[in-house]
């Protein structure tokens, strides 16, 4: 039961890195100024980067974890 | 127009993955499983592309490097109201796109050039935010102007190759064509930006129809 509260929780920490990169691009695109590039480069992408990253880390780990569970519980019936 | 198209896709992404921040529950089912592919990978990574070549193109115009406030002399003397002024006759006369005319002459027109132009600026910033600021006419050039930059456009231009000064001697225009002989260093176009003087002169001003 706890597993898909699990992935959930992880989801959300994605999106929110994913809405505040989101958010310091849109910011950095009305600031035309120099340090704008490098903030949007450098902490907008870097939050993109992590929320992305993030994502497909629980995709990959947490569905293993799941798969794995499965496997083991079916273990234990037998 | 195309900054905001950009910055409405932001603003749209943003929502869609507020929506999953706000119901993960969603992904329980098919649609919400491509949903959050959508938004936590493929919309924020096609964002970030867009904007970033959005940026990296902004930062060509001359509008962007002139917005340093160092920067502001070498704005004032594309406007000097003297041919001998190198950067102001090819500016005034266009020679050099006006809306990009700091990085047509500033960029290496080699292999990786606009990466080395953007490399540059970011050590601009670094000294301008870490480092003590030179005065604007202290300000050096990183290597030595490479006539590579101004042949990108001249060579083969009849005035450059059938120019008087260039043909008095049969050597000169080999020697500029193998970049021995400096265009801009060598006492013939050394009037470039000459900051250092530009209370002395008269500016020009753009009649705007």
């Amino acid at each position: 039961m706890n597993r898909p509260v699990h992935i959930h929780r992880k989801l959300q920490m994605s999106g929110v890195l994913v809405i505040l990169g989101l958010t310091v691009e849109a910011v950095c695109l009305l600031w035309s100024r120099p340090i704008a590039f490098i903030i949007f480069a450098g902490l907008g992408g870097l939050l993109i980067a992590a929320g992305v990253l993030f994502f497909l880390y629980s995709l990959v780990f947490v569905v293993t974890r799941e798969k794995e569970a499965v496997a083991a519980d079916k273990n234990q019936a037998i | 127009m195309l900054t905001s198209a950009i910055i409405a896709l932001i603003l749209f992404s943003a929502l869609l993955a507020a929506v999953l921040v706000l119901r993960p529950t969603i992904t329980m089912h098919p649609g919400g499983k491509i949903l959050a592919f959508g938004v936590l990978f493929f919309l924020p990574l096609f964002c970030l592309t867009a904007g970033m070549n959005n940026e990296m193109e902004r930062s060509k115009s001359t509008s962007f490097c002139l917005s340093c406030h160092i920067m502001e002399p070498y704005g004032k003397s594309l406007q000097v109201d003297d041919p001998s002024y190198l950067a102001a006759a090819h500016f005034q006369n266009h020679r050099v796109p006006a809306d990009e005319a700091c990085y047509t002459c500033h960029t290496n027109y080699a292999m990786f050039g606009t990466f080395k132009a953007k490399l540059g600026g970011l050590r601009h910033l670094y000294v301008h935010y870490l480092r003590t600021e030179p005065r604007p006419q202290d300000i050096q050039l990183h290597e030595p102007y490479n006539n590579r930059e101004c042949l990108h456009c001249h060579l083969g231009a009849r005035s450059f190759e059938q120019g008087a000064v260039h043909n008095a001697d049969p050597d000169t225009l080999p020697a500029v064509k193998a970049n021995k002989l400096s265009c801009i260093s060598s006492g013939c176009h050394d009037v470039v930006h000459n900051v250092g003087s530009l209370d002395k002169v008269k500016l020009w001003t753009e009649e705007k129809p």
